[in-house]
């Protein structure tokens, strides 16, 4: 379910359609295909980075549940949450974190995107009423019945979800901010430096992503 | 001529879609969004955690752990394990009104029933009433299943079999008398539960459904003798038994036992001593753990937990920190930049 139902299509729309460079940009400088060439983004650093964010948002999942059941009475009536609400607590967060990063890297938002990012999400929730709502006759066991809907009953419970993702995508959000550029304005100011040979600030290429925004160039596309 | 058309046969449609040319949106992070969003997230979360901590603190919670280690605790002679039907007395006293309505936990430590194996224990089919399954429980249950004469056991499975089984008087102590604290033993467990997961076999009288079968091993009495006295609250939908049966999550857990909210004490439990009186009948020693007893009151946000509002407030001070830091950043290297 979670592989092909709740996360395959984002993935699918952002690998056919997502644009870093624009097309006009990509035609001036054939050059900039030098940059991806011979594998070139499959380098350590990079694994080593999702390996270890991987790590990072495992770890703050499942412990930022467990501290929360440190009391199990999460509902207003008193009630006590079990074993199945736990684990739904910690797929929910998952599955919105995982999604949402992807929104985060996508930077050519088409109609596609929005249709199948939204639309895992809004699939996954469904579903998950879906599911519960039911008493499956060929189910041996009927585990997760009203477990979903039983789940967002509780404050405590949505209040957890919306920290866990917030602070599992909060380096992603201080990379994209503060990374310096490799878009293609710095490729553009230092053609024009070698090519030309003038004077050129080379402030713009080396800056971070932050002190670009700020004067006035955007960190996407042109 | 040839040649053309099969050039042209090959080439790809000339769609805003095949050509990459969907009209898109770029999102552009400019200091003028960046900056407001992180202090009004910051802002939003202090105030939240806020809310929080402060609800939690205001909760009252009372903790009496009756495992009877020690030979000083009032219950130790009925940890040892071959003693019966002992009944063990706890005294304690409350300083201040204890604000209603309030709610009788117990709790268990060392316990694991997120294990695998056990939590899979069970026949979720015989719990529905099917009487099929009365006579052939699912080999899930296995080796809670058959008894040594090959009798089916019902309800089967380790979860049911391990019952939780001791039970509580509450009195409180009023000038040298006793006085039954009244509690309310309805809505304990999920409406879902009770309503609609368990079911009991439609056969009037219960007892005849359970006609060839036997009850689990650990139990003193069948599953149509739970509570004799009240038909809604017997066989599987009794009120303990569902709460047992949703399985804990980690190993020191608490299930609802009961509340206190009727008669004299509907406004909460006032102040002075009172007398707590277990039927220990639960061994727990043989695998070290613990058993307590936890009154609570309880709020929106459940009862006491000072994990939520500590998160949130550093998160909140954290965003708040880190706008601070961008807006130093913006300053240092805007302004001069214009000169």
């Amino acid at each position: 379910m979670y592989n092909i139902c709740f996360t395959s299509m984002p993935i699918l729309a952002y690998s056919l359609l997502e644009q870093h460079i624009c097309i006009e940009v990509l035609l001036d400088n054939a050059t900039l295909y030098r940059e991806i060439a011979k594998n070139a983004v499959l380098r350590w650093g990079t694994f080593l980075y999702w390996t270890v964010l991987g790590v990072f948002h495992g770890l703050l999942f499942f412990f930022g549940v467990r501290f929360l059941f440190s009391n199990p009475a999460l509902q207003d009536n008193g009630q006590v949450f079990g074993n199945w609400s736990y684990g739904t607590i910690v797929f929910t967060v998952l599955v919105f974190t995982v999604t949402l990063k992807l929104a985060l890297d996508t930077r050519h938002w088409t109609w596609i995107n929005h249709f199948v990012i939204w639309g895992s999400l809004a699939f996954y929730v469904f579903f998950s009423f879906f599911w519960g709502g039911i008493i499956w006759p060929f189910l041996r066991q009927q585990r997760l019945y009203f477990v979903f809907a039983n789940m967002l009953s509780s404050v405590s419970a949505w209040l957890v979800i919306i920290l866990l993702i917030l602070l599992s995508l909060l380096p992603e959000i201080l990379l994209v901010v503060f990374r310096k550029p490799r878009g293609p304005h710095a490729r553009q100011k230092k053609m024009v430096q070698s090519s030309v040979g003038g004077h050129q600030s080379p402030r713009s290429s080396a800056r971070p992503l932050l002190m670009r925004t700020f004067s006035d160039e955007s960190n996407t596309v042109i | 001529m040839v040649k053309e058309e099969q050039e042209l046969a090959n080439r790809p449609d000339n769609t805003a879609f095949t050509q990459q040319r969907l009209p898109a949106w770029q999102p552009m992070l400019s200091a003028g969004i960046v900056i407001p969003g992180f202090v009004i997230i910051g802002l939003a979360f202090i105030g939240i955690g806020v809310a929080l901590f402060v609800t939690s603190h205001s909760i009252q919670v009372l903790e009496l752990d009756y495992t009877g280690v020690e030979n000083t605790e009032p219950c130790y002679r009925c940890s040892d394990p071959s003693s019966k039907n002992c009944v063990c007395t706890l005294e304690f006293s409350i300083d201040s009104l204890f604000e209603g309505p309030v709610f009788f936990y117990y709790g268990l430590t060392n316990y694991f029933q997120n294990y695998r194996k056990y939590g899979a224990s069970r026949d979720d089919n015989q719990l529905s009433g099917d009487l099929d399954y009365f006579k052939s429980p699912g080999n899930d249950c296995a080796p809670y299943q058959y008894n040594s004469n090959n009798k089916p056991i019902v309800p089967c499975g380790a979860i049911a079999n391990s019952m939780f089984n001791d039970t509580f008087k509450l009195y409180q102590i009023i000038r040298g008398s006793k006085k039954l604290v009244p509690f309310d033993g309805k809505g304990i467990a999920w409406w879902t539960d009770y309503n609609i997961k368990y079911r009991n076999p439609s056969v009037t009288p219960l007892k005849n459904a359970f006609n060839d079968t036997v009850k689990p091993l650990f139990w003193s009495k069948p599953a149509y003798e739970l509570d004799p006295t009240d038909p809604a609250n017997n066989g599987f939908i009794n009120q303990d038994f569902l709460v047992w049966m949703r399985r804990a999550a980690l190993p020191d857990f608490r299930k609802l036992y009961r509340r206190i909210t009727e008669g004299d004490y509907a406004k909460g439990l006032p102040a002075g001593n009172y007398s707590l009186e277990i039927a220990y009948n639960y061994p727990v020693m043989s695998f070290d753990g613990r058993k307590k007893v936890v009154l609570s009151n309880v709020s929106w946000m459940g009862g006491k937990n000072e994990f939520l509002g500590i998160a949130y407030l550093v998160i909140g001070s954290l965003c708040v920190v880190m706008s601070i830091v961008m807006l130093i950043v913006y300053a240092k290297f805007k302004f001069p930049e214009e000169d």
